[in-house]
């Protein structure tokens, strides 16, 4: 690619790329600023063309120069001196990097020092939520610059908008900003992580070597409070008289806007701006840090239109990700759901004159509630209701294993009560310290309908005589909850039904369930609800639930539900 | 908001339990509590200000008691009272925690 060289000694370090339009003059829009009063406000133009490079002369007052012949349009040769007022520069045909005595230089500078090179901000501007740049253009100049920012802007969009994927994007990002500014070194896209704060997540480097970018402390306040675009040099770099290093950043920006709108530097930044919020920061960097200062105020426009776009692109990607993250969650709730499912008696058992009625409903996709009706051996049922401390996936996943370590101890002790108290011992065996569990199991005799019932902390289940429709608490055989002591007993009690009672098991959640005013559902409601008339189990549960529903209206579920009812005639 | 006060009286650690504790502040809760009784060998929670327990609450201090246990030390439960009282009372943890009427009869009974 072709460039523009400075040829005198104080700008040898100054090289412009040719690969588009190239404007020279005093005014900040040019590509190349010349701030003397010998230079005009618009100067000369540079462009390519099918035979080659072509400079033009924009009728300026004292004139553009080929090889000390005043020219007013002349095709470029290789190595030809243009010179512009007291300016001269060289057009260079082919890419020549950096010698490698200043490239090591360059290192050096850097590597003693850091990337906190003592720097001022040369020229700042606001940036809305879309960028900002100039719509109207004043003059030919502008609008040559527009025309070109434009399809910048619209290539850089073309491709960052085709993916969805983070680090995909940020990497195009990098790439698109070295593109478009030739002379960059390096650039460095910031992002805010989970704890506010503004951290390097992507660098990329046109040669491997220099040192890592991150966001200087002292643009920090700038870029990220104040969501302005910087435009900054080293400490005596670029146009000395504008860079005071004891003015703080926002009294020399203020001065500097009105005074000096063709500033220099070597490094941009930009903020990107997502609902209005600063969510991160590109930053672009010239390749020298001895003197050259390569972005004028037109770059870090355009630096700050390419920073609207990125944060649209970034918004995206965040919103995609995001989906795919609660798709993932969902996808894992609904398997956990089956699981849970899965752990609950798939049907119940059918016996001539006994009527099991169950019901489960978890506060979230799963929960802590847990019943099981099981066959023990030919004569007896084994009925067990429980509520393991705390709600959602993980009360599910310790609620499931509870089951299967009550399945066993059933099958290992006949009487309920030791067969709580061996659950009792495999629970505190694994030492989760905060897991407990509150639950009522019974046995069945099918033959005699007499039931041998123990209680670990559990709410005591009812009976409901049938003769009257009245609730009675079974409140003996009532030990602590499982998970909490060594030495915890579990007396056993056998009861007798008589024929048409209905045994009532409930978790708390249905007596705690409140309504859109705070209201309990609470043991009157309950008896309320069981008590009309002579009713066999198949119709007190649906009845159950409606009254519950009714009760509850609006108000979300707090807690999980469980209902089983055992009714004999 | 829940929130735990914790000093130092007599060589015991005293905790009081301030708000309500409940499933969406259990972890962190515990989390605090833990830190603030770590190697303590007596230890008194105050329940006089707590509002309002669920199971998960329960948890927690369970999982002090627990803990306290398997090191050698001892928690008492002090001023119990309202919503949480209920709850101690349908797990049957007031018959089988040490539990006390005030926190200066908790301290009693620790030191003596």
């Amino acid at each position: 690619m072709p460039w523009l060289v400075g040829a005198d000694p104080d700008t040898a370090d100054q090289r412009y790329p040719l690969d588009a339009p190239c404007l020279v003059g005093r005014g900040p829009y040019n590509h190349v600023v010349l701030d003397d009063t010998r230079i005009s406000r618009q100067h000369a133009k540079i462009s390519p063309e099918a035979g080659g490079h072509v400079v033009q002369d924009l009728n300026s007052a004292n004139g553009t120069f080929v090889n000390d012949v005043q020219v007013k349009r002349q095709r470029l040769q290789a190595n030809d001196i243009l010179r512009f007022g007291p300016f001269r520069f060289r057009f260079e045909t082919e890419t020549q990097p950096a010698t490698d005595k200043k490239r090591s230089r360059f290192v050096e500078v850097l590597t003693s020092v850091g990337a906190e090179v003592p720097a001022s901000i040369v020229d700042s501007l606001p940036v809305g939520d879309s960028g900002s740049f100039p719509i109207v253009p004043e003059n030919l100049g502008q609008l040559e610059d527009s025309d070109r920012k434009l399809k910048v802007l619209y290539t850089f969009l073309q491709s960052i908008s085709t993916t969805l994927d983070l680090g995909e994007l940020l990497g195009r990002i990098t790439d698109h900003l070295l593109d478009v500014f030739p002379l960059a070194d390096a650039a460095a896209v910031y992002l805010r992580d989970a704890t506010g704060g503004v951290r390097t997540r992507e660098v990329k480097r046109r040669r491997g070597s220099s040192p890592s970018l991150h966001l200087p402390a002292q643009f920090r306040e700038e870029v990220v409070q104040r969501a302005r675009a910087v435009l900054s040099a080293p400490i005596g770099a670029g146009a000395s008289p504008v860079m005071n290093p004891n003015t703080t950043p926002a009294r020399g920006v203020r001065a500097l806007m009105g005074k000096r709108a063709g500033a220099s530097g070597n490094s941009m930044h930009a903020p990107i701006m997502i609902a209005g919020k600063v969510e991160g920061v590109l930053h672009v960097r010239g390749g020298n840090s001895d003197g050259s200062t390569p972005f004028a105020q037109a770059d870090l426009d355009l630096l700050t239109g390419l920073s609207g776009l990125a944060a649209l692109s970034l918004q995206n990607a965040r919103f995609h990700q995001e989906t795919l993250r609660q798709q993932r969650l969902q996808q894992d709730l609904r398997l956990a759901e089956e699981i849970q499912k899965s752990f609950l008696p798939r049907a119940l058992p059918s016996v001539e004159g006994i009527e099991f009625v169950t019901e489960y409903r978890p506060a979230f996709s799963v929960g802590g509630d847990f019943y099981d009706v099981f066959w023990l051996n030919y004569d007896r049922i084994g009925v067990f209701i429980g509520d393991v401390a705390g709600k959602g996936v993980s009360a599910a996943l310790l609620m499931a294993r509870i089951a299967s370590d009550l399945r066993l101890a059933a099958t290992v002790e006949p009487d309920p009560g030791r067969a709580l108290e061996h659950v009792n011992r495999i629970v505190l065996d694994r030492r989760q310290h905060e897991v407990f569990v509150t639950g009522v199991y019974f046995t069945l005799d099918i033959a005699t309908r007499e039931i041998t019932i123990a209680n670990a902390g559990h709410l005591p289940p009812f009976v409901r005589r049938a003769a009257t429709g009245d609730l009675r608490r079974i409140e003996a055989a009532t030990g602590t909850a499982v998970g909490i002591f060594d030495e915890a007993e579990y007396p056993s009690e056998r009861i007798a039904l008589e024929p048409g009672d209905t045994l009532v098991l409930v978790t708390d959640g249905v007596l705690e369930a409140v309504n859109a005013s705070g209201e309990q559902f609470g043991f009157d409601r309950l008896e309320a609800s069981l008590a009309q008339g002579s009713s066999t189990a198949r119709e007190l549960g649906p009845r159950l639930f409606r009254d519950l529903r009714a009760h509850v209206g609006e108000a979300a579920q707090s807690d999980d539900i469980t209902v089983v009812l055992v009714g004999v005639s | 908001m829940f929130r735990w006060v914790v000093e130092t009286r007599e060589g015991v650690v005293v905790v009081e339990a301030h708000g309500k504790l409940d499933a969406l502040r259990a972890p962190d809760a515990k989390a605090e509590l833990h830190e603030r009784t770590a190697g303590a060998r007596a230890v008194v929670v105050d329940l006089a200000k707590l509002e309002l327990i669920d199971s998960s609450g329960v948890g927690v201090f369970i999982s002090l008691f627990k803990r306290a246990r398997g090191e050698g030390g001892r928690v008492v439960f002090a001023a119990i009272a309202g919503q949480p009282r209920e709850i101690f009372r349908l797990l049957r943890l007031d018959q089988s925690l040490d539990t006390a009427a005030t926190v200066a009869d908790a301290v009693a009974q620790l030191r003596g």
